[in-house]
């Protein structure tokens, strides 16, 4: 294979010919009606780019690099260590943890704050809710398994005593 | 090679004057009530399959690091998130409406389309979907000469499919599908999903994006398809209405 082959079409005059085909037929090596399937669709919807394997080079333009307003603000959060989970992206389940800590800022920065002290106070509010949530996930568990809810109904410190239970029961 | 395209005017046993220029060989100047779906800058519609949207839901705009990037991805890029790229949804919806385009127009002519794809995880949704349009799929690895030496090895002439298209372009990661020469070879034309890391330059229609996670293969796999069934339906309806 040539360094230099190319694609569909090796020379050509306009985007929506394929020279290939066309020289063909142009000099009798294919009949009009043996033309491929696809020629006419080519012709009708020829590609943004002509298919060829020395494609000139692009624009040696540097790549543009993908920056936000808040993403000093995020930086000055992953510093402090906060902002940084897991993401599940199989599941969305809202907003990560970084846009909820940006919102907590701009509401924060509304009330008037200083940077250090809306830091500083986001750090508290992420701590209350992780407490708040590992408590609920706790109770839930708890009241989500079996043994849980048969503890519930046994009266434990008369655990042995038929006789209460009896009573309880009348 | 000898590769003679299905048409119409078989279909309909009728042999006209060809004149080049000029498609008059087609059913629709017999049957002047049907439109040439060619003079219809979407005939199938194709527009409506998706929108840019989808994309970005489907994880498309996701490329490889910056350290990998073939150069001729550039003018597909949006830029560059702390090295991570990321195409122009605006750009990949073009390529890839008119990709969907061809592959209905290919369709809608009978011609015989083939899947490729050599990532094992998307193999075998690739392959279902090549089923349930009725058309093929190859997700292994390719034998060279399939297509170039396809009379030898299958010993007898044989017919090729008309498009070929590619839901990732790449063997590995280092090296570009064999099918994708051979296509140019033997002048099909291809259709390519390319990431930031291949090439695009012997594909006839390349559609830069993600080519690697599930969900955006889920997603171009339900729009060619859709693609195609529209394609092949209204073949169907064209061949009821000229018996």
């Amino acid at each position: 294979m040539s360094s230099n082959y190319s694609g569909i079409s090796i020379t050509r005059t306009s985007l929506s010919r394929n020279p290939q085909v066309e020289g063909l037929i142009k000099k009798g090596a294919m009949k009009p009606d043996d033309r491929p399937l696809w020629f006419d669709i080519y012709r009708a919807f020829p590609p943004t780019d002509e298919p060829k394997f020395s494609r000139p080079k692009t624009e040696n333009k540097p790549i543009k690099q993908i920056f936000y307003p808040e993403d000093v603000m995020r930086a000055k959060f992953h510093a402090q260590k906060l902002g940084i989970g897991t993401v599940n992206m199989l599941m969305s389940t809202g907003d990560t943890p970084t846009k909820k800590l940006l919102q907590k800022y701009d509401k924060l920065k509304a009330e008037g704050l200083s940077e250090d002290e809306i830091i500083q106070k986001c750090k508290e509010l992420i701590e209350n809710e992780k407490q708040q949530t590992l408590s609920k996930r706790k109770t839930d568990l708890k009241l989500k398994s079996v043994t849980a809810q048969i503890l519930t109904e046994v009266n434990m410190k008369n655990i042995f005593d038929a006789t209460s239970e009896k009573e309880n029961e009348k | 090679m000898t590769r003679v395209g299905r048409r119409f005017s078989e279909l309909d046993g009728q042999v006209c004057e060809h004149t080049m220029g000029c498609s008059a060989m087609f059913a629709h100047d017999i049957y002047p009530q049907h439109k040439d779906p060619l003079d219809h800058p979407d005939y199938f519609h194709v527009h409506n399959l998706f929108t840019v949207k989808d994309l970005f839901d489907a994880r498309v705009h996701y490329g490889h690091k910056e350290g990998s990037l073939n150069e001729h991805m550039k003018p597909y890029l949006y830029g560059s998130r702390l090295g991570h790229l990321i195409f122009d949804l605006d750009i990949t919806a073009e390529h890839l409406r008119k990709a969907l385009n061809f592959a209905a127009h290919i369709a809608y002519r009978g011609g015989v389309i083939i899947f490729f794809n050599r990532n094992a995880q998307n193999a075998h949704l690739v392959e279902k979907t090549a089923l349930e349009c009725g058309e093929y799929a190859h997700t292994r690895f390719w034998q060279g000469g399939i297509f170039t030496n396809s009379t030898r090895q299958f010993g007898a002439v044989t017919r090729l499919p008309d498009l070929c298209i590619f839901l990732n372009t790449q063997n590995n990661i280092l090296n570009q599908h064999t099918a994708v020469r051979d296509s140019a070879k033997m002048l099909i034309p291809t259709i390519g999903i390319v990431d930031t890391n291949c090439s695009p330059n012997i594909i006839t229609y390349p559609v830069p994006g993600n080519d690697d996670t599930p969900v955006a293969i889920e997603l171009y796999c339900k729009l060619f398809k859709a693609a195609i069934l529209r394609g092949k339906e209204e073949r169907k309806k064209f061949l009821q209405e000229t018996e």
